[in-house]
């Protein structure tokens, strides 16, 4: 692989986990506006919508330290992607369930792989939404010096859809690599240890 | 550019307040040219951009005034987790006798420019959620947005001294908690030292 093969590839994982950090701030910030909204309010409805809120972040946690391990190249990846491979086979086929008990509790749980999916869709629309501010700026005034700026941004959103394109190819591997180091993390936090990103900071409980 | 204009959306298929996600659903076989429709409207001066560079939009009219609702949902779609502060709260818990010329919220984001009339946005740091939450400093709410406590609402105006508050004599004092007040203040003390 060409040098150049090997940045694109940096500059993706990269952006894997800024789109995962971005999702985990604006969902801890979310839920702690959420919990002191309904403070005073019990019962299943709010309790379940925290939980789940909190499951997700986890789950980003978990994604974002594979990410940075991986480019730190952890000795551990390697073992851990065999074994998100094995246990991706044994996972059942999931079929439309017809005896779920409600539909809101169905709707609430969102499946790793659509969770990682938004995370990466909300920085590409984060991107998107700053390609379009310096485009009718460069409408506005096109004797700006706004070209560059415009071509990186345009080369940040197609790596990122590529990298939606490949880190996603493998669903159900992502699926457990998600929910397994989520609940490492989780452990971790339960026994009083640091966590192994420096940048994930716990705000969620 | 005849076939563009065949593909495009009306935009009265879309609500007052949209995203660029909302306008890429309009047109499913065709996402890739959603931006150059969004980008289209934005010249005309159809749309405008909420918050620049968020990708959320607000259709606008001529002379149509922007009511409180549709600000406080605008808001939302591009700030999830924003709060309303200051003397915006003193006044629609009625504890205030001199109404707000802005609505003034918090958001954690740095660079929050605002195109919305009559709104202003402040930065918090992200720990001001985590205090909030763990002072019960939340209120309620007004049109989805989240509201301080009125002494949470004091407490922030005299830690971080950026929002507009009203006159001392036309604030009914007497019915705030003296004790939630201290108790708000030194939540948010801590963050301010840091």
């Amino acid at each position: 692989m060409g040098t150049q093969g090997f940045s694109r590839i940096v500059e993706q994982r990269n952006l894997g986990v800024e789109a995962v950090e971005m999702r985990i701030q604006a969902l801890s910030e979310y839920l702690a506006v959420y919990r002191a909204t309904h403070a005073s309010e019990s019962g299943r409805p709010v309790y379940g919508r925290i939980r789940e809120l909190r499951r997700d972040i986890w789950r980003l946690r978990g994604w974002g330290w594979y990410l940075s391990s991986r480019q730190q190249q952890a000795p551990w990846i390697a073992m851990l992607q065999s074994l998100a491979r094995c246990l991706a086979m044994m996972l059942p086929v999931q079929r439309p369930n017809k005896r779920r008990r409600t539909v809101s509790s169905a709707t609430r749980r969102l499946g790793s792989l659509s969770l990682l999916d938004r995370a990466y869709q909300a920085l590409e629309e984060d991107i998107q939404g700053r390609l379009l501010t310096l485009r009718l700026a460069q409408s506005r005034r096109p004797n700006g010096d706004w070209g560059v700026e415009i071509a990186e941004l345009e080369g940040k959103a197609a790596l990122l859809a590529q990298a939606r394109q490949d880190e996603f190819r493998k669903g159900r591997q992502v699926a457990v690599i998600c929910s397994l180091l989520g609940a490492v993390l989780r452990l971790r936090h339960w026994f009083g240890l640091a966590a192994p990103v420096a940048d994930m900071t716990d705000r969620s409980q | 550019m005849i076939t563009n204009d065949l593909l495009s959306p009306a935009l009265d298929a879309l609500p007052k307040v949209f995203s660029l996600a909302d306008l890429k659903q309009l047109m499913p076989d065709h996402q890739d040219q959603a931006m150059e429709v969004a980008l289209r409207w934005l010249e005309s001066g159809v749309v405008r951009q909420v918050a620049p560079p968020r990708p959320v939009f607000m259709r606008t009219a001529m002379g149509e005034p922007v009511s409180d609702e549709l600000r406080c949902q605008a808001l939302l779609r591009a700030f999830p987790s924003l709060v309303m502060v200051g003397g915006s709260v003193l006044w629609r818990q009625g504890l205030s006798s001199q109404q707000d010329g802005w609505l003034e919220c918090c958001v954690s984001e740095a660079n929050s420019e605002c195109r919305l009339p009559d709104v202003r946005l402040h930065w918090r740091p992200q720990s001001w959620w985590e205090a909030i939450r763990r002072a019960e400093g939340i209120a309620g709410e007004y049109h989805g947005v989240a509201m301080l406590t009125a002494e949470m609402a004091v407490a922030d105006a005299t830690v971080f001294t950026d929002v507009w508050m009203p006159d001392r004599d036309q604030v009914q004092w007497d019915r705030l908690s003296t004790a939630r007040l201290s108790q708000a203040t030194e939540h948010l003390k801590a963050l301010r030292q840091r």
